[in-house]
């Protein structure tokens, strides 16, 4: 049994961290949420419904989004950023084609990015670059919630922390809200007001961030909080 | 303290050999190691910590080559030595543990065999030699039940277990040097905390010189005693961990520090970046390799001349490169 008896809720503009070891559960529990896996039993709700059939998924999927850990494999080599980024309102058919370019633009800005790379071809970018990409095709649908799946492991720590604040830039002035799967705490900590602890296909611990730090109950939080390398608090800059 | 030095670096050079116009991608690198010591080498992709590791092995990757400098490994000219000599070496007087113990590992060998292997590349051992020496650096790498295991596969171990018998096989030739690329860095926190310990108490047990490498300045301050910071091919701060971690003085180091994240930072206590990236391989700029990132940037020197070594009023084995003497 990969999971077991999972359960929990997200509120909007919330962000929520799933914390665990690999084989933990953590990723496939996310797949579900979306439907890429689906569970052998239990249910995904969506605004207080069962999500059952394939129309309900596609109406789930017009409030959440989903990255990935690898920005090199989750954009398409042969697409321009432009297109790839407008590729989701070109499905729905949303606005005109020159409002959708416009909104492509837009959104480029608004991830740091220049409204000029429309053209460009993702190899041309760095890793942190393309993580903005991917993060920028998934804003430009409005969604409630976006999955992020590892999302900052595969990045330079100085990279890594501006794609950190820029989530957290979201979140506070879009309302955007975050599910964060990771396996580094401390990444964790910093992004989310509440953690789940996932160990072996179970949720063993969940809280708001500030009382699982300080009062972690379950004893393999306990020894996953003691495992986190300290050295770093001795540093003064 | 002992100052036996095993390892010593001298203007360690690494170019681009089908693209001379491209600057070094490691530049005028020094170190020296010393029994029973880490020494701990952080940087970003593309900094030139791992192939400075591969270089003391004599190991670097096709289309890179040493262009100047000496690599004395125990006394011996690593740089000037045939590959029949490297061979002897390799795996004796110095070894190397990968990133990845899967894939660092024969699938179709035993761990036994593995080991054995090792052992034989190096004397001639009877069976039951190898098979004490086996179990002997088993125990020594923390191996639970290692008379069991010897006929375990690889894929029957889990990472953790994995990477302890890639250490092993790297101390069963109870070799002096130790070059540690990046170990943990595929691991889970917790089993990472475990290889952490165990490479820190055979350095200090064995009287090995270990370079440990990684891009995780957190992990390199649970490690390390001195630590070396890169960037962009050239070390641009190094000193004693405590006070390179406390009293950090180059601008990258300060970044470096700002912009990862630990137990204690929070919102109220946001991380701050490093702006724009790092610069591509070959492509560093002319003076300070560091300047188009820099937040300290003094206007026009930095882009136009070298910058030069400080030393820290304190401990002048703590020392950066930079133009200004930096303030506090």
């Amino acid at each position: 049994m990969a999971l077991d008896g999972v359960g929990f809720l997200i509120h909007p503009g919330e962000v929520i961290g799933i914390v665990g070891e690999s084989g933990s559960g953590k990723s496939t529990l996310s797949r579900i949420l979306v439907g890429i896996e689906k569970a052998t039993e239990g249910k995904v709700l969506h605004n207080g419904e069962a999500v059952k059939s394939t129309s309900d998924w596609q109406k789930l999927r017009l409030d959440v989004q989903y990255i990935f850990q690898d920005p090199f494999l989750s954009l398409a080599p042969h697409m321009t950023v432009g297109q790839s980024i407008r590729d989701g309102l070109d499905i729905r058919g949303e606005g005109t084609p020159i409002e959708r370019d416009e909104r492509v633009g837009k959104i480029l800005e608004l991830v740091g990015l220049k409204a000029s790379d429309v053209d460009s071809y993702p190899a041309v970018f760095s890793g942190g670059q393309k993580q903005r990409i991917c993060l920028a095709r998934a804003l430009i649908l409005n969604p409630k919630v976006i999955i992020c799946d590892e999302i900052v492991s595969g990045l330079d720590v100085s990279v890594q922390a501006q794609i950190l604040n820029l989530l957290v830039e979201l979140n506070q002035k879009n309302g955007v809200g975050l599910i964060f799967v990771s396996h580094d705490l401390r990444v964790v900590k910093y992004l989310c007001q509440r953690i789940i602890v996932m160990h072996q296909g179970l949720i063993v611990e969940a809280n708001s961030t500030e009382e699982l730090f300080s009062d972690p109950k379950h004893e393999y939080t306990q020894h996953l909080l003691s495992s986190v390398p300290a050295g770093l608090s001795i540093a003064g800059v | 303290m002992s100052k036996n030095i095993l390892l010593s670096i001298r203007n360690l050079t690494i170019s681009l050999e089908d693209r001379p116009n491209t600057s070094p991608i490691v530049q005028d690198l020094n170190l020296e190691v010393n029994e029973g010591e880490v020494l701990g080498i952080v940087g970003e992709s593309g900094s030139g910590k791992s192939l400075t590791g591969l270089s003391v092995l004599n190991m670097l990757p096709k289309g890179v080559y040493i262009s100047a400098g000496q690599i004395l490994a125990d006394g011996n000219d690593v740089t000037k030595s045939d590959e029949k000599t490297l061979r002897t070496f390799r795996g004796a007087l110095f070894s190397i543990v990968f990133q990845d113990p899967g894939s660092a590992l024969n699938p179709s060998r035993t761990i036994g065999k593995l080991l054995s292997d090792v052992a034989r590349a190096h004397g001639n051992y009877s069976k039951d030699e190898i098979r004490k020496k086996s179990i002997e650096v088993l125990k020594d790498v923390g191996f639970p039940d290692p008379e069991s295991r010897l006929k375990s596969f690889p894929f029957q171990l889990s990472g953790g277990l994995r990477q302890r018998v890639a250490i092993a096989m790297a101390l069963m030739n109870r070799p002096k040097i130790l070059i540690a690329d990046e170990p943990t860095t595929s691991l889970d926190v917790s089993v990472q905390k475990g290889i952490l310990h165990l490479i820190r108490t055979r350095t200090i047990e064995d009287g090995i010189g270990c370079i440990f490498i990684s891009h995780d300045l957190g992990v390199i301050a649970e490690v390390a005693d001195r630590v070396m910071i890169m960037y962009s091919g050239q070390v641009v701060e190094e000193g004693p961990m405590a006070s390179v971690l406390t009293n950090p003085k180059h601008p990258y180091t300060r970044g470096l520090i700002a912009s990862a994240p630990s137990m204690k930072s929070s919102l109220a206590n946001p991380l701050r970046p490093i702006p724009g990236s790092l610069p591509p391989v070959g492509r560093t700029p002319s003076g300070c390799a560091f300047q188009d990132r820099c937040l300290e940037k003094s206007l026009g020197t930095c882009s136009t001349l070298n910058p030069t070594w400080f030393k820290d009023i304190n401990d002048n084995t703590h020392r950066w490169l930079c133009h200004s003497e930096v303030k506090n």
